[in-house]
């Protein structure tokens, strides 16, 4: 799944060896790895959900 | 606070953005170009307080026929918004180095997680505009006063001296330059709400 990067920071570098993301731009990665990502302080969101505001958008699904 | 309301004191709370930002009018939340100095703002700054400094220099004309001067000349204007910054998140510090780029690295299985600012600045000088303002002005506690300057440096020297019981302490020392068309800026006191 694409993920994007919200901060903190202007780049994010997910030490796998790939260029830093920059800010705002997406990225791709497992769900459990993004759940990671944030877990760790960081804004990370699902494309569809990019809003920034940190709204699911799973409800929409059920 | 009670009158004589033209009596102000506390701090100024500094706002940067790119130059050429247009300045927010005192009476409304600065927009999102604008970045607060400090993360709370004045909460951290250290006791010294925000020092706005105009320093003028002159130069006199001493007849030869007389003792004292009679005529005198401005020669140089030098304004500084000078302060120390007890913040030491990533972002604030790269805002002071040369609004420096901040990289996140992610955590991995091996290592954690950390943002980090280089710390060579290079040749090219960050030019920033600037707010300086607070809460209360002459015409009322209510309303605001700022400074806003359209271009300025950081000149300041950051030397953190790490001590027991003591802040890391960022020196701020926002110097002015010349805008071709808004000079220094302005002072402005605001006397009332939106209409």
């Amino acid at each position: 799944m694409r993920y994007r990067f919200d901060g903190p920071g202007d780049s994010l570098d997910l030490r796998d060896g790939s260029e830093p993301v920059p800010l705002g731009q997406t990225f791709e990665a497992t769900e459990e790895r993004a759940a990671e990502l944030r877990f760790s302080g960081l804004d990370v969101w699902s494309e569809p959900d990019a809003t920034g505001d940190g709204q699911s958008t799973d409800e929409e699904d059920s | 606070m009670s009158a004589p309301l033209e009596v102000l004191a506390g701090p100024f709370t500094i706002w940067v953005a790119p130059s050429g930002t247009a300045f927010t009018d005192p009476s409304a939340t600065p927009s999102v170009s604008w970045t607060k100095v400090g993360t709370t703002g004045d909460q951290n700054y250290s006791d010294n307080g925000v020092t706005v400094a105009l320093s003028p220099t002159y130069k006199t004309f001493t007849p030869a026929g007389s003792t004292a001067p009679t005529k005198v000349w401005r020669v140089t204007e030098v304004l500084e918004i000078e302060f120390g910054l007890v913040d030491m998140t990533a972002a604030m510090f790269a805002k002071v180095m040369n609004d420096a780029s901040v990289t996140t690295q992610a955590a991995t299985a091996s290592f954690g997680g950390n943002s980090n600012v280089p710390l060579l600045q290079g040749v090219d000088v960050t030019l920033f505009a600037l707010m300086a303002r607070k809460t209360g002005s002459a015409a009322g506690d209510a309303f605001n006063t700022q400074f806003q300057v359209p271009l300025v440096y950081n000149a300041g020297q950051p030397k953190i001296v790490s001590k027991l019981g003591e802040p890391d302490v960022l020196d701020v020392k926002f110097t002015a330059l010349k805008d071709p068309s808004l000079g220094y800026g302005k002072y402005l006191v605001q006397s009332s709400a939106h209409s």
